[in-house]
């Protein structure tokens, strides 16, 4: 009971307090004169409604492309007799733990073009005329984003299809449909929820996307809904700014809504799953090889490829070509006035180092205050069924920060902990700050494997402490914890990997005190340094990676009596 | 079976009154929102009983458990244990599961995945504070009881289900608990080991000299472990007695029908012309009242095969027991089983006669209510 009191009021801290302050502060005179220039005023085009097309249009794009792609290459590997399978499944699920502008910044080392000045991509450094359609704007951010999400898809999809046992399948067949038929009439519908709720999530996260739309189509002055919050807040015109986030937030809450609308309807599927036996799979027959190259194609160029092509343009001595030689300077070289105005290479650069060892701090922290934060949710929501009230709350509040995009809960928090309140100092520029926002924005993954992992233990192992005499801090600590520490790990590395790679919320938080990763990334990118901006990706995706497979070590270690 | 552990005396007349009832049930009830899982329950077990909590699926067996255990508060009435009210309902007491001196053992075991089963068993005694020697050694002790000491250092994935009950056991026993509390603790385990494990239980309540309580819907385990049964339905106690009480005076049908090896027969009829009628044939004679419904109890020994039996019955199986043979068959709505010497000719799926005292063993009321003197 007290345990769901207190972690009942440090959610409604984390994500009400924050929203209340955006909200109020929109309300007070210059809020509203605020509302008036972004909802209906001659800048209203301008402001609002243009981005809001944009992102309206990137969104359905990335959602579209995310279903086709990653449904598709989940079929072909769970379904069909698609060779390579393994290493397939492995490349599709790894763009999602890449950041997001890593596939933004390869993009523009490939297909920039000349139109703004100043550096070109590989193609047009090769004599290629590139048009603008392809070098920027609504294809570019949305391919990139694509390639980021449709990952998502696949990972959720292939689950649905590989819960659909074989016995169902054949149930079809015996029945005297073909395999193909059968693919299309039992095995669809059953992941049908998987497909629609992937693709909604990538059509909220397509509309809110920073990185993209501000790598590929600010230099443009091809604005979303995101990069005119973030050019609102950063020129002081903050109320413009609030009013964008809870714009921003109404068209994501209202996307999700409807998504829960769309899938709750057709939950019960999710229970047909059939029981044990072999699947066989649908042959591919002479279309075999077609598929396999396709699908191979598909998640190299999503994978393989941009991560070469940021770690080979690192090395390159001039800027996006890989013709004119290749040095170490940008990763450990000296200060050097011949090279990028007399910067080190990044190995070097005290910044970058301070800015590696924050990040990484700040990725510990986040995760270790979600994971005990979704323990809490966890164990309040499965455990105290005695409270609905609590318990709902408690569900609600740690659903909410999802309808927030990144960017809207950064000005959120800017908004309520920027000034101080009563005692306590302003919270901005302060790492605090950042762990609390991070918190607040990682809090729906961190509870939902908080509420897993928790559920799956059996009630009667802690009610076996419980006729021991153990009291609760005893039985969380002996019991609970070591046995959700699986699903515990994998939510705090996810939760890590998330606040390492994230931009978007920390866009707006960060100040020099406390420089992070992904920061000094956009810096450099949107100031023309591209050689470091790419080496910092690849240090990032290298901690991300780093950290899953890590992870994998750990989740084995921390518990010894499981596959023994 | 020991006869000391079997009494056929009616059980509240043997509470000691030195130390009182064990266990003291009083009113008890539990509701979930507007349903009673238990619904006013009243018994009470002297130091050293066991007592069986029998029926079927779903009458509150394990709700009553829980109670005692305390991992549930009663809504209404009150629970006693050695005299010391442990629950209330009323006025809401709940002394915690720990302080009750009682085990339980979980119907799925519930070992703790992560620990050994030495630590398994030890940890309750860390709890109670134990120290390192004392829990070392009366760890070693109950594993040596339950003959698992060679598995001491196995984690609970690692053994059989069989010994993983065993591991449930030793564990509840540790904290030498004055009540022991089981919940369909064989419903597990195969035939064979069944059989073995009652025996083996029984050792255990007997070496411990601690009450027990145990759930089951199996009839065959009341009756050979019990000396307390209360034989529930619908969140109520149908009767509490003895196992011999339920056999030779069954309260009601239900009883009737519940316990015995084969259970008794339960026969519908109506009192026309001061004779028991069965669909137009005759039973016998009755002393009561024209037009009443009855229920007559008949045990399977008291019928027999006869072609000119006055019940035709359809027959759809027949086994062996002991040595005789079990044929049963329908006579309309009801079952009718019968107890032969020697394998009975009657094919399956044929019709056949079976004759029928002049005296049915119990007489109930359309309600199941017990109408002779019992
Ligand atoms: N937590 C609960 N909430 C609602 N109803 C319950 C709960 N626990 C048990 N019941 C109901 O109480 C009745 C008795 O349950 P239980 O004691 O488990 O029966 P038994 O162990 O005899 O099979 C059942 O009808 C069951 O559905
Ligand atoms: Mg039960």
């Amino acid at each position: 009971m007290l345990l769901g009191a207190v972690t009942a009021l440090v959610l409604a801290v984390l994500v009400v307090a924050p929203l209340a302050g955006l909200v109020a502060t929109t309300l007070r005179p210059d809020g509203l004169t605020a509302w008036g220039d972004v909802v209906a005023s001659p800048l209203s085009r301008n402001l609002f409604y243009e981005p809001l097309t944009n992102s309206l249009v990137i969104g359905f794009a990335t959602a579209a492309g995310s279903m086709l792609l990653g449904g598709g290459l989940a079929w072909l590997v769970v379904m069909t007799d698609v060779r390579f399978k393994k290493t397939i499944g492995l490349l599709a699920a790894i763009p999602f733990a890449l950041p997001s502008f890593a596939l933004a910044l390869a993009w523009e080392t490939v297909f920039r073009n000349d139109r703004i000045g100043g550096r070109v991509g590989l193609l047009h450094g090769m004599g290629l005329d590139i048009p603008d359609w392809l070098a920027w704007g609504a294809l570019p951010i949305s391919a990139t984003l694509i390639a980021h999400y449709y990952s998502l898809t696949f990972v959720l999809v292939a689950a649905a299809l590989a819960g659909v046992k074989g016995d169902l399948l054949e149930a079809g067949e015996v029945a005297g449909a073909s395999r193909a038929r059968v693919a299309v009439s039992i095995a669809l519908p059953v992941v049908m929820p998987a497909l629609v709720s992937s693709a909604l999530l990538a059509f909220a996260e397509g509309v809110s996307n920073f990185a993209s739309p501000a790598l590929l189509g600010l230099p443009v002055r091809y604005q979303t809904l995101s990069t005119r919050l973030y050019g609102s807040i950063s020129t002081g015109q903050v109320e413009r700014g609030y009013v964008l986030s809870l714009l921003l937030i109404a068209v994501a809450a209202i996307v999700l809504f409807l998504s829960t609308r769309l899938v709750g309807g057709r939950r019960s599927y999710a229970t047909i799953t059939g029981k044990g036996g072999r699947r066989r799979t649908l042959e591919l027959g002479r279309y075999r090889p077609a598929a396999t190259g396709v699908a191979l194609t598909a998640v190299a160029l999503t994978t393989v490829l941009p991560a070469a092509v940021l770690l080979l343009s690192s090395f390159a001595r001039r800027t996006n070509s890989f013709t004119d030689g290749f040095t170490l300077h940008f990763w450990t070289g000296a200060s050097d006035p011949a090279f990028a105005q007399g910067q080190r290479g990044v190995l070097r650069n005290p910044q970058v180092i301070e800015a590696a060892a924050t990040t990484v701090l700040l990725g510990l922290a986040v995760a270790a205050a979600a994971t005990v934060l979704g323990l809490a949710v966890g164990y309040v929501v499965t455990r105290l069924r005695g409270a609905p009230l609590v318990t709902q709350a408690l569900t609600l509040l740690s659903f909410l920060p999802f309808l927030i995009p990144g960017i809207a809960l950064g000005a959120a928090f800017i908004a309520q902990f920027g000034r101080p309140i009563g005692p306590l100092p302003a919270l901005y520029g302060t790492f605090a700050i950042l762990v609390i926002a991070g918190a607040a924005y990682t809090l729906p993954f961190a509870a939902q494997s908080g509420r897993t992992s928790v559920g799956q233990i059996s009630g009667e192992l802690e009610e076996s402490a419980v006729m021991a005499g153990a009291g609760m801090t005893r039985r969380l600590g002996r019991i609970v914890v070591p046995l959700a520490a699986r699903g515990l790990l994998a939510g705090g590395v996810l939760v890590f990997v998330k606040m390492v790679r994230d931009l978007s919320l920390v866009v707006l938080l960060v100040t020099p005190a406390t420089p992070l990763l992904s920061v000094v990334t956009y810096r450099y990118a949107s100031e023309g340094f591209a050689q470091f901006a790419n080496a910092i990706t690849v240090i990032i995706a290298a901690i991300s990676v780093g950290a899953t497979v890590l992870a994998r070590r750990l989740q084995g270690a921390a518990q010894p009596w499981v596959e023994r | 079976m020991n006869h000391a552990l079997r009494s056929d005396s009616p059980p509240d007349t043997e509470a000691g009154p030195a130390t009182g009832p064990a266990i003291e049930l009083i009113g008890l009830r539990r509701d979930y929102g507007d349903t009673a899982a238990v619904d006013g329950i009243d018994l009470s077990v002297p130091v050293g009983s066991f007592l069986v909590l029998l029926g079927p699926s779903g009458c509150g067996k394990t709700t009553t458990l829980r109670m005692l255990a305390g991992l549930e508060s009663p809504t209404g009435g009150e629970i006693r244990l050695g005299g010391r009210t442990v629950a209330s309902g009323q006025r809401g007491v709940t002394v915690p599961p720990g302080r009750r001196g009682a085990g339980l053992v979980f119907q799925s075991y519930a070992l703790w995945p992560h620990m050994t089963v030495r630590r398994n068993v030890e940890w309750p005694l860390k709890i109670a504070k134990l120290d390192k020697t004392r829990r070392t050694a009366r760890a070693t002790d109950v594993l040596r009881l339950l003959d698992i000491a060679e598995l001491a250092g196995r984690y609970p994935g690692e053994i059989s289900g069989g010994q993983q009950q065993r591991v449930a056991i030793a564990r509840m026993l540790a904290p030498e608990p004055a009540i022991l509390l089981f919940d369909e603790p064989l419903s597990n385990l195969d035939a064979k080991l069944r059989v073995e494990t009652r025996a083996e239980l029984l050792r255990i309540h007997r070496a411990t000299g601690a009450t027990s309580v145990y759930v089951t819907h199996d009839q065959v385990e009341a009756m050979t472990m019990a000396t307390h049964v209360a034989l529930m339905r619908h969140g109520r106690i149908e009767q509490f007695g003895s196992p011999a009480d339920l056999l030779r005076r069954p309260a009601s049908a239900f009883v009737a029908a519940f316990v015995g090896t084969p259970p008794a027969n339960v026969l519908a009829a109506v009192v026309t012309r001061g004779r028991f009628h069965r669909d137009g044939v005759d039973l016998g004679p009755s002393p009561l009242p024209d037009g009443t419904d009855v229920r007559l109890m008949y045990r399977a020994e008291s019928l027999t095969l006869d072609p000119a039996g006055a019940l035709e019955i359809e027959v759809i199986e027949s086994s062996p027991l002991a040595g005789r043979w079990l044929l049963s068959g329908t006579s309309g709505d009801d079952r009718v089983t019968v107890v032969e010497d020697d394998e009975p000719e009657p094919v399956l799926g044929s019709p056949a006669r079976v004759r029928v005292p002049d005296r049915p063993d119990a007489v109930f009321d359309a309600d199941g209510a017990r109408m002779d003197a019992a």
